[in-house]
């Protein structure tokens, strides 16, 4: 099979369990009692009032031609409306996506670095201390609660030592000119030092308590792939020519490891994800993850749906990808 | 070089920092929508009431109507006809004039699009008439005193016709026409006021004032002891209050506000359904712990639906007498073996992170009869109204907020048949609707208050609702600004805000 | 009498065996903090010092000789109400994954069993249940069902279904043309006797690593769907419900609010995959790090 027909079935096998997920949430969230329009006017309007404006968004509506009108909207690429602040939803989840996209990747990145390096240095120095510390590390850190490691690092660092920022993205005046949303990106290319060290002040904090979660299965992946891999003949011949220790397990066995490693971290998304509706709700972190929880105390369907399909959407795609890559990368996986 | 650099920015820093001719206010608030047909939210009105003007406003500092876009109002004999007669000086910031025709386009727009707060209007407004260009007539459906009130809300505020949109709603901010008009606006970032030359009132004392959103209480206190605002409005959490009160680097100003909260109980429910256990729980609840032990003083008792502060308020519920419940209790048949079951149900971020305390405090005092054993239910909000509007729970904490200021605003809505059933407590009594109707026709206020004392009397006899307590409003600055009124309306004027030197 | 024969020594050297294997002292150390915790729980009445739910001192209060952990902000006790809380955790934990195998057991079997388009529908509804971040999930279904402890374990229980379902599944489609089985069919055992009599007894034991990992993790979810308010009515002593409330005073340094209900998540979750992984290793020391 061509790189190109793998694609393009992936994709093809992608769709229907994006619509599993969508018609999953659709009806589990119509068995909700109560709706915005209640949130906003019970107890104050008349119910004729509100039977009216109910009418007028189409709540009244049987729930399979709204499950339709819903997923037609979603081909236009229109999430409908909030029913709460009456805006598009597609923009209200585009200004809070680039905040979450920036947290996970800042929180990937940490948890990357301590997880490869850790990982190879534990490695190297099998059951030496450091090897030891790794693995009580990596089972600790996995019994902490995302939030309760942040709230501790928001007491430590935020409220005892005064040294960083414990809410937020970054402070109101010094918002960097936009262009992908992403602050600190942003910031970089407009040369703008003062978003730029205060975005990084900001997002420290959450990104190192969700990094670290996340690193305890990186660490363990990238030690146990790479245990497996000087175990094999080509580290075995490299040693024989007399190439050094370390350069045989920064060069030769993590590149090698690095396949399996992959797929494993394509599929912590999901729990990168989890992490960052716990992150972003602990520090306030104005992302698509504290929308999501603040649209379900309001009961706002169309606002919660339109999040969770957007979470489907980047949890598919985001497996495509590492799919794609692997296909890449090894092309025995196409078969 | 390096150490002239430091010295420079220092010396700038300096000079910026005293030369500061801006205000900055700090909220966890938010501002959902600048459209007078659809804004219904503390914060949004607050916005508009700063850069919009209407027919009549608060008098600074009381509850009080006074002129504004109108200079004087007549009420014809039959009560139904309210004739303004406009200023002629009048102006939107693009130049246009203030005139009837905006009034009815404005008036007659609120009702066509039927926004969140439309219902103010449009349930009593029967016809708007332009008599002449500075003069505009509205006629009601039925006599209501408290209309004119309702006028001061941000709701009835006019519009431009030229720029706003006659049937859409409107998710720009509108043309200014008061102290204010917004220069720049980041959603939940910040938001820039700078003076409207084009008002026809007195001008701001500061010409700028720079409102920043904060995610939560925490993160606006820190800003405050951080020196990045000027000024925390709403809303800190009352333990943090009670420390910078302390605090000689702050000043804490406290105001009433006319926001009420209480326990609703249904009357079709058992056991509620009879009124002796309806007053027995009325006797139990103990609103000095809620007052001290979840708001650290920052809240007031309240022994009914009235405020404190407003005419006609009167005292009319028992105060705490454990015996006096037990003894009721007891005559019902209850007791230590054999106790009330009852549920308390509450709503936990509506209110804000303090009711789940509320509701925990009021559980241990009612079981403290001994007599009751109370389980504790909760609903996020929009749960809850559906719970309650649909009379499936029985005992639940509401909180009130008016949408006018006038006593019928904490009455009818409360006892009416209506009323009381969209508040969830099934209460009916011809009664006391008889004696409200009969109150709302009248313009005498002691005749008024008279006949609402009664009404409240009703209310410790039938105990359709336990009034709990009142909240008050705080604002915190530093000690360089003056000028904070904290209203009973919870009008908050930035333009009398000032730093003094 | 000699120190050999006493049964305290017989009981060390027993002890020793499984503590010099490092494995076997995990487990070991996992299983002795699960056993505090159920103590705990079952006990909680007789251990707690106080009333978790009733005023039992100054709010406030930091940790005293009263008040070992210390008080809340309406002076309940922290540390009875880390030691009732034990209860609502390890039981929503224990009624979660229950109701999850009791979900995903039964559809494994017969999906592996039967296969062709039931197969492949049930298969593919799962598997988006299991890709999709399972605490999103669960906040929506705890939304849905409103809180409470049944409904907050069902919102768990959906998002861990899934599993079993696969592992289960996966085994049975690939034993389920074995000869064993063959011979069963050839006898003329009915579809039913096979499944529950051939083909569950061979399947079930790899169900066992993964319950107690998930316990682990059904904790972990239940105190993040309290944090986010999504949880058990207060004043019922759970630790996640605290932690939320505690960080409102975060500002004001009254740690042990949040320090104490953290370290008991902390510890009960890291006894379950100490115990859980130690014991694996312990058992089947080839099968080494298969978690996730």
């Amino acid at each position: 099979m061509s790189l190109k027909w793998y694609i393009i079935t992936r994709v093809l096998m992608a769709i229907p369990m994006f619509f599993i997920l969508l018609l999953i949430i659709f009806f589990v969230l119509r068995i909700l009692p109560g709706d915005p329009i209640m949130s906003m006017l019970g107890g104050k309007a008349p119910m004729s009032v509100i039977e009216q404006k109910k009418h007028e968004l189409g709540y009244d509506k049987p729930i399979i031609e709204q499950f339709f009108i819903y997923v037609g909207g979603l081909f236009r690429g229109d999430l409908g409306k909030s029913a709460l602040t009456k805006r598009p939803i597609a923009d209200e989840i585009g200004r809070k996506l680039p905040a979450t996209i920036e947290l996970t990747i800042f929180g990937f990145l940490i948890a990357l670095a301590i997880g490869i390096f850790w990982g190879a240095e534990a490695t190297r120095h099998h059951n030496e201390s450091i090897d030891v510390a790794g693995r009580f590390y990596a089972i600790f850190i996995y019994s902490v609660p995302v939030f309760w490691l942040g709230m501790l690092f928001q007491w430590f660092f935020g409220v005892q030592l005064r040294w960083l920022p414990i809410a937020g993205r970054i402070s109101p005046l010094l918002r960097p000119e936009q262009f992908s949303g992403l602050f600190l990106f942003d910031a970089l290319i407009t040369w703008d030092i003062p978003a730029f060290k205060d975005a990084l002040a900001h997002i420290i904090l959450p990104g190192l308590a969700l990094g670290m979660i996340i690193s305890s299965i990186f660490l363990r992946m990238v030690r146990s792939n790479m245990v497996l891999m000087l175990s094999r003949d080509f580290v075995k011949a490299a040693r024989a020519r007399g190439i050094r220790e370390r350069s045989i397990i920064y060069r030769h066995s993590l590149k090698n490891a690095f396949v399996p490693i992959m797929t494993v971290m394509g599929l912590q998304l999901a729990l990168l994800m989890a992490g960052a509706v716990l992150t972003e709700t602990t520090f306030s972190w104005p992302g698509i993850g504290s929308y999501l929880v603040e649209k379900i105390r309001y009961r706002d369907f169309p606002a919660v749906q339109g999040t969770i399909a957007i979470f489907a959407l980047l949890v598919v795609v985001i497996n495509i990808l590492v799919d794609i890559i692997n296909a890449l990368v090894d092309p025995r996986v196409r078969y | 070089m390096k150490k002239l650099f430091v010295i420079g920015l220092v010396l700038a820093v300096a000079f910026f920092g005293f030369a500061k001719d801006y205000i900055t206010v700090g909220t966890t608030d938010k501002i959902k929508i600048l459209d007078p047909a659809d804004c219904y939210d503390y914060f949004s009105s607050n916005i508009i009431q700063n850069t919009m003007a209407g027919l009549v406003d608060y008098e600074v500092g009381t509850a009080n109507i006074v002129p504004w876009l109108a200079k004087s109002w007549e009420v014809s004999e039959d009560s139904l006809t309210y004739t303004f007669h406009l200023r002629e000086d009048a102006k939107f910031r693009n130049g246009n004039d203030i005139d009837a025709n905006a009034l009815k386009f404005s008036f007659d727009r609120v009702i066509r699009l039927n926004g969140d707060p439309a219902f103010l209007i449009s349930d009593v407004v029967a016809e708007t008439k332009i008599v002449d260009k500075y003069t505009f007539q509205v006629t009601l459906e039925y006599p209501w005193s408290a209309f004119v009130s309702v006028l001061g809300y941000t709701v009835a505020y006019p519009v431009d016709p030229e720029t706003t949109p006659a049937d859409e709603l409107m998710y720009d901010p509108p043309v200014a026409s008061g102290p204010y008009y917004i220069d720049d606006w980041q959603p939940d970032v910040q938001l820039i006021l700078k003076a409207n030359p084009s008002y026809f009132g007195p001008k701001p004392k500061t010409d700028t004032i720079v409102i920043r959103f904060y995610q939560n209480a925490s993160t606006l206190r820190l800003a405050l002891e951080s020196g990045e605002i000027d000024v925390a409005y709403r809303t800190l959490d009352p333990r943090d209050l009670m420390v910078l009160k302390e605090d000689p680097r702050y000043v804490v100003f406290e105001g009433n506000s006319p926001a009420i909260r209480e326990l609703v109980i249904n009357s079709n429910i058992e056991p509620f359904d009879d009124p002796v256990v309806r007053k027995a729980l009325a006797y139990s609840v103990d609103r000095s712990a809620i007052v001290s032990d979840v708001f650290s003083e920052t809240v007031v008792s309240l022994y009914t639906l009235v405020p404190i502060g407003m005419w006609s308020h009167e005292n009319v519920m028992p105060e705490r007498d454990l015996d006096k419940a037990r003894e009721m209790l007891t005559a019902l048949g209850y007791s230590e073996a054999n106790p009330l079951e009852i549920e308390l149900w509450y709503t936990p971020s509506h209110y804000g992170t303090t009711e789940a305390d509320v509701a925990q405090v009021l559980k241990s005092s009612i079981e403290e009869t001994g007599f009751v054993e109370v389980s504790l239910k909760y609903a996020e909000w929009s749960t809850y109204i559906d719970y309650f509007v649909n009379g499936t729970i029985g005992a639940f904490l509401l909180g009130w907020y008016p949408d006018y200021l006038d006593p019928d605003d904490y009455l009818w809505p409360f006892l009416s048949v209506n009323g009381a059933k969209s508040m969830g407590a099934y209460y009916k009594n011809p009664y006391v609707e008889e004696i409200m109707l009969l109150s709302r026709g009248y313009e005498d206020v002691t005749v008024r208050t008279e006949l609402n004392i009664d009404i409240q009397k009703v209310l410790s006899i039938d105990v359709p609702y336990i009034p709990l307590w009142q909240s008050k409003q705080f604002c915190v600055t530093q000690p360089y600004i003056s000028g904070v009124v904290l209203e009973p309306s919870q009008i908050f004027r930035y333009y009398l805000l000032e730093i003094e030197q | 009498m000699k120190k050999e024969w006493s049964p305290s020594y017989r009981l060390g050297k027993a002890l020793r065996r499984v503590f010099k294997n490092k494995s076997g002292l995990m487990a070991f150390i996992g299983f002795a903090i699960l056993v505090t915790y159920i103590i705990f729980a079952v006990f909680s009445p007789y251990i707690a010092p106080y009333d978790p739910t009733v005023k039992s001192g100054p709010a406030y209060s930091p940790p005293t000789k009263d008040h070992w952990f210390g008080t809340t902000n309406l002076g309940y006790d922290v540390l009875s109400r880390i030691i009732y809380g034990a209860r609502i955790a390890l039981l929503i934990a224990f009624l979660a994954v229950a109701v999850a195998a009791a979900i995903g057991i039964p559809l494994g079997l017969l999906s592996g069993y039967i296969g062709g388009a039931f197969d492949r529908i049930l298969s593919m509804i799962m598997d988006a249940i299991y890709s999709f971040p399972g605490l999103i999930l669960a906040i929506a279904i705890a939304a849905v069902l409103g809180p409470g402890i049944i409904n907050v374990a069902l919102s768990i229980a959906v998002i861990y279904a899934p599993t079993y379902f696969r592992v289960i599944r996966n085994q049975v489609s690939s034993i389920k043309d074995d000869l064993f089985v063959e011979a069963a069919r050839a006898i003329g055992a009915r579809d039913r006797t096979i499944l529950l009599k051939y083909i569950l007894p061979n399947v079930l034991p790899s169900v066992i690593v993964v319950l107690s990992m998930n316990l682990a993790d059904a904790i972990m979810t239940e105190a993040g769907l309290s944090f986010l308010g999504l949880g058990i009515a207060p004043p019922t002593p759970d630790w996640g419900y605290d932690l939320s409330n505690g960080q409102r005073y975060l500002l004001l340094n009254y740690w042990w609010m949040i320090i104490f209900p953290g370290m008991s998540i902390i510890t009960v979750v890291l006894g379950f995959s100490l115990f859980s992984e130690g014991a694996n290793e312990f058992l089947n020391p080839n099968i080494g790090e298969t978690r996730r």
